[in-house]
């Protein structure tokens, strides 16, 4: 296994939490990371949205907004918080709502990002909490919808093979 | 904080149970059975038809994922109903794997901007 490759674990039923290693300085991932301009360029949308409005202001009680679009609705998602507690290029802590272009909220958790620099790498923890655990499998699963998807077109090939 | 500290104990795990379960996705035929199943319960003639796949083809590749403990088989009448056990899926880590290969592939993103970063300030040094 790639040693810098993103590892996923759920150390308790309502967490998520993701460690990953950054071949550059920690001051240019907490960039990366929370410049809207910067964000638009890596924060890859689920297929068929646009990332539509993106505000980020890593300072306590600064905003987090996120919309995207879709074909059929502008917005499509939108993701609204607040950042409770910043240490810059080491610590940053916001809550997170999503909901639907509805308004129907789909989800709403708390999200801490830890940055520690070693030798001009930065191996960053992000620890999602999430209110339950049927909301944080919810989470999990909406990749999972998509493997699934991956698995019905396997499906097709096997059965588009003579037999 | 030590993030190079943290080991997730299901990517380490190597039990023969596991074993068994990646043994049993490894067919394209049974992934294709899980997916099935994956919608509700099926009876075995059900999950051999659209496979195209003789009923003794089926009823073995179904017994492999029972040995997996990722399919049970109930008999009702003279029907044997096969319904999907997404445990040992979780344990196996695949119930994360599409998550993780959803945010991968934007760290990969965010990697390519970062090197992009190194290289502009680099030819433009910061002053401080």
């Amino acid at each position: 296994m790639n040693p810098t490759g993103l590892q996923v674990s759920t150390p308790t039923d309502t967490t998520i939490v993701l460690t990953r290693t950054f071949d550059a300085p920690r001051r240019l991932v907490w960039e990366a990371m929370f410049v809207p301009a910067k964000m638009r360029r890596w924060m890859l949308p689920p297929p068929g949205f646009t990332l539509t409005t993106c505000v980020c202001e890593p300072r306590v009680g600064g905003a987090l907004s996120l919309a995207w679009k879709s074909a059929e609705a502008d917005p499509a998602m939108t993701l609204q918080g607040v950042f409770t507690e910043v240490v810059p290029h080491e610590r940053a802590v916001h809550t997170e709502k999503m909901a639907l272009g509805s308004g129907q909220e789909i989800g709403s958790l708390v999200e801490t990002h830890e940055f520690a620099e070693k030798g001009g790498v930065t191996a960053m923890r992000i620890t999602q909490a999430y209110e339950s655990k049927e909301g944080r499998d919810g989470a999990l699963a909406s990749g999972m919808d998509q493997g699934m998807e991956a698995c019905y077109r396997q499906l097709d090939a096997v059965l588009a093979k003579p037999a | 904080m030590k993030p190079y500290g943290i080991l997730n104990h299901m990517v380490l795990d190597r039990s023969p149970r596991l074993d068994r379960v990646f043994h049993a996705l490894a067919h394209p035929a049974r992934r294709a059975i899980v997916c099935q199943l994956s919608v509700g319960e099926r009876s075995l003639s059900e999950l051999a038809s659209p496979l195209e796949m003789t009923f003794p083809a089926a009823t073995k590749h179904v017994r492999v994922l029972e040995a997996a403990k990722l399919v049970r088989r109930r008999v009702v009448g003279r029907e044997h109903r096969c319904s999907l056990v997404a445990s040992p899926l979780k344990e196996a880590t695949l119930w994360t794997e599409q998550f993780r290969r959803n945010w991968e592939a934007r760290f990969e993103a965010l990697d390519s901007l970062l090197e992009e970063m190194k290289a502009e300030e680099k030819s433009r040094p910061r002053r401080r």
